[in-house]
Formats: structure tokens, sequence, C-alpha cells
């Protein structure tokens, strides 16, 4: 009796974890971002200047910084990006290592090529 | 308030009831495995128990939070990949575990409940590990 009943559990646990990881794919399923929403980020009209570079970087900064500086960048829990006076290495800096309890490091996520996108579009924000 | 600060609250609060249960659970699980008086094994097993009901019961949350918060990733790179690689075996395990739990009762002998013991043990392990880099990924320097 008690061994059915072990693995009548484990058959059980063996479902209900897999329905778990069913439901955990298609919910992400909902969360992320439509393909049209994806190609419309390069197309918005945000940021007004700056070219492709800045469109790349609003496309990276919509996904990993959005969280905390708004999706305008005029800030929520981080601050208004808008009119940022620190120098290119500065805010390199900033993104990749973070600043600690403020600012989360992005250097392990993010590539050179990425900060640098993502400092372009910084610049082409205007007050 | 900003949707994604929303999910990020949602998710730092909701993360830190599974965790804390099932460590609760872990704990009293253990102490009642080895502790000689049957009566008072059995309490202390009955906190395990309903310990990680809650906490199973309470994990989705966290998850969809979680979700919500990496807008779908459902792995991602760096801290937030090892992140992922801790969390979704411990969110299986710990769904596995608390059915299993929840269809054995006290029917479990001692053996399987020492194999259940085993795994929970590393349930436990991995969620701390994944909540590490999920505390890296907001505090890390």
């Amino acid at each position: 009796m008690k061994p059915s009943l072990q693995l009548k559990g484990i058959a059980l646990g063996a479902i209900a974890s897999c329905a778990a990881f069913t439901l955990v794919f298609a919910v992400s399923k909902m969360f992320q971002p439509s393909s049209a929403a994806m190609h419309s980020v390069g197309d918005a009209p945000l940021p007004p200047a700056g070219g492709l570079l800045a469109s790349q970087g609003y496309a990276l900064f919509k996904l990993n910084c959005a969280h905390c500086h708004g999706l305008d960048a005029r800030g929520d829990e981080g601050p208004d990006l808008h009119g940022v006076t620190k120098s290119d290495a500065r805010i390199a800096f900033l993104i990749k290592n973070g600043s600690k309890g403020e600012m989360p490091k992005f250097g392990a996520k993010l590539s050179d090529a990425d900060v640098r996108a993502l400092i372009a579009f910084v610049r082409s924000l205007r007050d | 308030m900003n949707i994604n600060v929303f999910w990020a609250r949602m998710h730092g609060g909701a993360t830190h009831f599974p965790f804390a249960l099932l460590l609760v659970s872990v704990a009293f699980d253990v102490v009642g495995f080895w502790w000689r008086n049957e009566l008072r094994a059995r309490e202390f097993t009955a906190i395990g128990f309903y310990s990680l009901l809650i906490a199973a019961a309470v994990s989705p949350f966290a998850v969809l939070s979680g979700i919500a918060l990496s807008k779908g990733t459902l792995m991602g790179s760096g801290a937030l990949a090892l992140h992922h690689l801790f969390i979704w075996p411990t969110f299986g395990l710990l769904i596995g575990l608390a059915v299993w739990r929840l269809v054995v009762r006290g029917g479990a002998s001692r053996r399987a409940f020492g194999c259940y013991l085993a795994l929970a043990n590393i349930t436990a392990v991995t969620m701390m590990a994944a909540g590490f880099w999920g505390g890296e990924l907001i505090l890390g320097n």
C-alpha cells in the first residue's frame, strides 16, 4: 500500500512540476515584447535625435533601464536622464559597474557596443 | 507608478515568502526526522508539511512577478541567467515535493521521507543560490 502511494505521489509531483513549467512558459510568452513592438522601437519618434545608434540604445534602454528610469527616461525610482552632464566614460562606468544600493551593474549583461548605444541614447535626450 | 517598478516591488515582496517558508519547512522536517519522541516528531513534520504547502502555493506569485519584471525572459544573461539557472530547478522541485507530500501525507516510509529530505535540502540550497543572484542583480557591485 505504502509504496504504491509513494509512487503515485512521485508521478503526481512530476506531473505538477511539468504543468507548472508549461504555465511558466505560457506566461513568459504573454510578457515578452511582441516583434511588432520591438520593430516599432526602431521606428519610434523617441529618440528624436541621435540616429541609428541612439535608436538601438533606446531598444536596450526599454529592456534594461526603463524599470527604474521610466519609459520616457524622465525618472521613476532612478533619476531623470535628460540633460545628464556626466562624461561618456563616467556613464559607461556606471552602466557597467552600477552604484551600490542605487543601481545594478550591467557589465556582465551588456557589451561595450551596447553601452555605447545606451550613451548615444542618453545624449539624444533633450529637456 | 511605472508598471516595471510595480513588478519589481511585487517580486521583491513575493519571493521572500516561499524562500522563508521552505527553509522553515526543511528545518522542522529535519528535526522531526531525527526526534525520538514520536508524538513531538509528528508535530515537527506537520509544521514542515504546512510550511511547504504554503511555500508552494505562493511561489507562483513570485515566479509570475519575476517573469513580468524580466519581460518574459526565461534565461537571459549574466546575473539574471545565474538567477534563472537556480530558480527553475527550485520551482520545479518545490511544486513536485509539495504535491508528493500532499499525496503521501503521513504514509511515507522512513526511507522515502529520507529521500524527500535530501531533495528538500537541495531545493533549499538552490533557492538560496537563486536568492543570492537575484540580490546581485539589484545590489551587486
